[in-house]
């Protein structure tokens, strides 16, 4: 990912008193409590950058056609732009809250439909690429951590390196260009050059639809696991040598076990609880990867719809596009700090 | 399957811009008043270099206002009037016209104020993004500066129509009746005073242009009305306000199985239209029996498919996550 | 990325003094130097400024200019040509050497500009330790939660094209790790003594960040921003792709976006599209290294005390 994102840890709290029952309560009320404030302070941010833009919706509506001073203030105050900064944004939250996202006069579309149209695509991509990245992240971290300084270790580390170091989108047209295109090295085009389904195909459920679909995805996905599997491995991998020194193992041992079932009964699960919060944690990176995959293999989702509006610019849409991705990491991080306190006895019982 | 059309022009704005009743609008340069500057940046212009080098050859170099797609109104300068890329002929003209050549490179105005002009391009369109470099050093060769801006569309429109900018990128495509885009260079376009209502492009204005503009509206003999709009073109040639760089190739691909009767035009049609592109194409084309219903269906069922995939996956996941927090619970009892 | 940990200072024989501001450099670099990767790290990066620099001297305007170029247009490479050609029939190594002057440029500007920000919000933040303290992490905490490339498209849509705009949206998208880095080591440092001893002396709060905490956490901000470079450099690449950046002039992400856009990528031109990318590859390992190693060495000095 090339944006520099800090993985926010959740710190062990404080002691908390009363039954767990009630503490669970007290603790899901606060990151609720924090999650909403998150979105609010979201959405004054949204409204103060995109009221910054000079542009003026009304004269983009009425581009090329005769219109008078009289008709474009009244325009205006149907649309509300006569009214004062507060009130614009009291209507703006309103109806952001309600679904409303704006109308897109691009497309000539509500913002919402564009974007409720493009979000399945995306779920998608990132849902497969980020189950195929810890899948493969954690395999071979755990085993890169379980021996370290080790062959598999040094070189997982390499290349782990080497793959953060790459841009994303770099990664793509390689691939797209050798493998896609069938001008390279006479490599024929194994798999498509874009876009996620061939036209005129069966739709639904149909088996061929379904694997059209796939084969559509394979590049795609493999970009991003690329890019995203190495942090994976990265922190699995920490999480392992920080358990290697625990003293519960050298029970498991002196318990006559073998050390593959140490590794995958004990230390494994104990590794597993700050991944599991930090893989949530990193899905904000991985929309930016996903942005730039889907731009380069025109995969018609949120990012490619971003990338549009983006160059028109498109206002309403960029805004809608920003709301929704905004929304989706405050959601993961919720999730991600009750799923710690839900997994670690540690956290709960202080 | 491909269909080759020819449908739209590049051109470069040019001229001082005013409002409908002669109030001077906007901050353009006021030099490029000069039509001897004007001449000497199209004469500095290699246009067959951009349609090779630009548009990969995938174009026709520009000459009149109207395309060569429609070959009755298509006009072309005589050898005495073309301005064909000649920067020696440029570099005199605009050496005996009293723009010295300063130290820096770039030429100085009797007055003092240096040839420099804003090149207003669009932001989003990489054909413009493309041509900017050439025209910049073309016109560095010929001691003229340009300052490439790149504009969103809204913007660039905002600033065209205040009369803030020296020189623009701009594009237009036209059906078979060019009274449209011919009304775009008469005077009844330019704005008001404050610079609203008008449509006009590099606010040109000539009397003798008007009139013809209103003649050609009533001609029906196809030949005179022809006639009169190649003067009208010729006029605009000299004027040098918008300059016409090429022709652009309009790609459009069509499959054949699923679309018939799509309507394609023909170089020596003896009809009226012999270029068809954009909604005439269309006119009688018609889905290949059973096509439309199936992909329509095609694409209701593909968003349901997703919806219940995901369904599907967020079942599993969360069961899966249930099965595996209450084994958990036993865990300690199993070991 | 971890922090510098820095031991609690120990009970000294000898009146402690302030630690001196002058790192031991000929000790540090030799740490540095002894590391292979922190050699090949070094190496790069001076290899690109190097390159970066002196480019003018054998790169002629007419090698970068469209209308002057002879090439044959998008060729493989071949003879005179090492790395290809582009559509204008330029020498695609000459653009690429070319292009690492912006996006070094860019990368460097944009991370001073993160340097300046996080490190005075981390100081702040760090140094007062009540509600303005609270209240600049909760700010820091909400940014990060911000997802770096949407919020990135967002400003420099809005501030326009250009250099300066993609300059911005780096900047406010990566003060975060810094900011967050230098309150942990201002936290740190403040416990220490010496700072009680200066506040006992009269220092004012503006004395005692300027001249006591901040030499002390001069290092780790310097470990910080050499790969914040890195990634800020990957940052502009892929703003730049996205058609953010000033369309006329030359870096690795224009490249990569001109041979998107020009339809390289099924023309096979992979020559055009593969070079950039390397480039990038190779300055973005070389900083990561350095900084990693120079994280190495700082941890090695502070042991040795």
């Amino acid at each position: 990912m090339s944006l520099v994102v800090q993985p926010e840890v959740p710190t062990v709290s404080g002691p908390e008193e009363g039954p767990e029952r009630s503490d669970f309560w007290v603790y899901l009320a606060r990151k609720v409590g924090a999650a909403i404030v998150s979105f609010i302070m979201l959405l004054v941010v949204g409204f103060i950058i995109f009221s910054l833009m000079p542009s003026d919706p009304v004269s983009a509506l009425t581009r090329g056609r005769p219109t008078s001073d009289a008709q474009m203030n009244h325009l205006r105050s149907e649309l509300g732009l006569d009214k004062p900064l507060w009130e614009r944004f009291l209507t703006f939250v309103g109806h952001t809250l309600s679904g409303n996202l704006g109308y897109s006069y691009e497309y000539h579309q509500p913002v919402s439909t564009l974007i409720a149209d493009r979000l399945w695509p995306t779920l998608l991509l990132m849902g497969s690429s980020t189950l195929i990245s810890i899948w493969l992240g954690m395999w071979l971290g755990i085993r890169a951590g379980w021996h370290p300084g080790s062959a598999l270790d040094r070189s997982a580390s390499a290349v782990s390196l080497a793959l953060w170091s790459v841009p994303t989108f770099w990664l793509g047209l390689i691939l797209l260009v050798v493998f896609g295109s069938g001008t390279v090295a006479g490599i024929p085009a194994i798999f498509p050059a874009g876009g996620m389904q061939t036209h005129g195909t069966a739709g639904g459920l149909a088996l061929s639809h379904i694997t059209d679909v796939a084969w559509h995805l394979v590049l795609p996905c493999l970009t991003l696991v690329a890019v995203i599997f190495a942090q994976y491995v990265t922190i699995m991998r920490s999480s392992i040598i920080d358990e290697r020194g625990n003293p519960y193992l050298l029970t498991a041992r002196a318990k006559g076990l073998r050390d593959e079932v140490v590794r995958r009964r004990h230390a494994v699960p104990n590794a597993l609880l700050p991944s599991v919060t930090v893989i949530f944690l990193q899905i904000g990176g991985m929309i930016g990867g996903a942005i730039t995959v889907e731009v380069v293999y025109s995969w018609p989702g949120l990012g490619y719809l971003t990338f549009t509006a983006l160059r028109i610019p498109d206002l309403q849409l960029l805004e809608g596009t920003f709301i929704v991705f905004s929304a989706a990491v405050i959601v993961c991080n919720l999730i991600a700090d009750l799923l710690y306190r839900a997994l670690d006895p540690r956290v709960r019982r202080q | 399957m491909v269909v080759m059309q020819v449908r739209a022009h590049h051109e470069v704005d040019l001229v001082g811009p005013c409002a409908r009743g002669g109030k001077p609008l906007g901050t353009g340069n006021p030099i490029l008043k000069d039509s001897r500057v004007r001449q000497a940046i199209a004469l500095g212009i290699n246009r067959p270099e951009l349609v090779q080098k630009v548009l990969g050859g995938n174009g026709i170099v520009g000459a009149g206002y109207l395309p060569p797609g429609y070959p009755q109104f298509f006009w072309k300068p005589s050898a005495s009037e073309a301005l064909n890329y000649d920067p020696t002929r440029a570099k005199q003209m605009l050496d005996q016209a009293g723009y010295k050549m300063g130290s820096n490179g770039v030429r100085v105005a009797p007055d003092g104020k240096p040839l420099e002009f804003r090149l207003g391009i669009h932001s989003d369109d990489a054909t413009d993004a493309a041509i900017a470099p050439y025209l910049k050093e073309w016109m560095s060769a010929i001691g003229i500066k340009l300052d490439v801006n790149a504009m969103s569309f809204d913007q660039l429109n905002n600033n065209l129509a205040k009369g803030d900018w020296d020189i623009l990128m701009d594009g237009w495509s036209t059906g078979p009746d060019p009274t449209y885009l011919l009304s775009i260079q008469t005077c009844g376009t330019l704005p008001e005073d404050n610079g609203s209502n008008g449509n006009t492009d590099a606010f040109f204005c000539d009397k003798k242009y008007d009139k013809l503009f209103a003649q050609q509206q009533t001609q029906f003999d196809a030949q005179q009305r022809a006639a009169t709009i190649a003067k009208m073109q010729s006029i605009l040639y000299a004027g040098n306000a918008d300059l016409i760089l090429f022709y652009k190739n309009g790609l459009d691909a069509l499959r054949t199985d699923q679309v018939t009767d799509y309507l394609q035009g023909t170089k020596a049609a003896n009809g009226f239209y012999p270029l068809q592109h954009g909604f005439t194409s269309w006119w009688k084309a018609a889905p290949v029996a059973g096509a439309a219903t199936a992909s329509e269906k095609a694409s209701q069922q593909s968003s349901d498919a997703f919806k219940w995939i995901g369904l599907g996956v967020l079942v599993v996941l969360v069961v899966g996550g249930a099965v595996f927090l209450l084994r958990r619970r036993t865990a300690a009892e199993r070991e | 990325m971890s922090a510098t940990q820095e031991r609690p200072a120990g009970p000294t024989p000898v009146e402690e003094k302030a630690p001196s501001r002058l790192v031991p450099v000929g000790r540090f670099v030799l740490t540095l130097l002894r590391m292979p990767s922190g050699l090949f790290g070094v190496v790069v990066m001076l290899g690109f400024v190097v390159m970066a620099l002196t480019a003018p001297l054998y790169i002629h305007p007419d090698d970068l200019s469209v209308t002057q170029a002879t090439g044959p247009l998008l060729a493989p490479p071949q003879h005179g040509y090492p790395l290809g050609t582009d559509p204008a029939g330029r020498s695609v190594l000459l653009l690429v050497i070319w292009g690492s002057r912006t996006s070094l440029a860019i990368g460097v500007m944009a991370t001073l500009l993160t340097m300046v920000l996080g490190a005075t919000i981390g100081l702040v933040a760090g140094h007062y330790q009540g509600r303005t303290g609270r209240l600049l992490m909760h700010v820091t905490d909400w940014f990060i939660a911000l997802p770096g490339l949407p919020l990135a498209i967002a400003l420099a849509a809005v501030l326009g094209q250009g250099a300066a705009s993609i300059t911005i949206a780096i900047a406010v998208t990566s003060w975060t790790g810094t900011a967050r880095l230098v309150r942990a080591q201002t936290l740190a440092v403040g416990a220490r003594p010496f700072i009680e001893r200066a506040r006992a002396l009269g220092a004012t709060d503006t004395q005692l960040i300027t001249r006591q905490v901040l030499p002390n956490v001069m290092p780790l901000i310097l470990v910080s921003s050499t790969l914040t470079v890195a990634s800020a450099i990957l940052a502009e690449a892929t703003l730049t792709f996205l058609g953010l950046g000033d369309p006329t002039s030359v870096s690795w992400g224009s490249l990569l976006n001109n041979a998107f856009m020009q339809g390289a990528v099924t023309a096979g031109a992979w020559w055009y599209l593969i070079p950039p990318g390397i480039a990038i590859l190779i300055i973005v390992l070389g900083f990561t290294l350095v900084g990693r190693a120079v994280e190495h060495a700082l941890n090695a000095r502070v042991q040795s005390r």
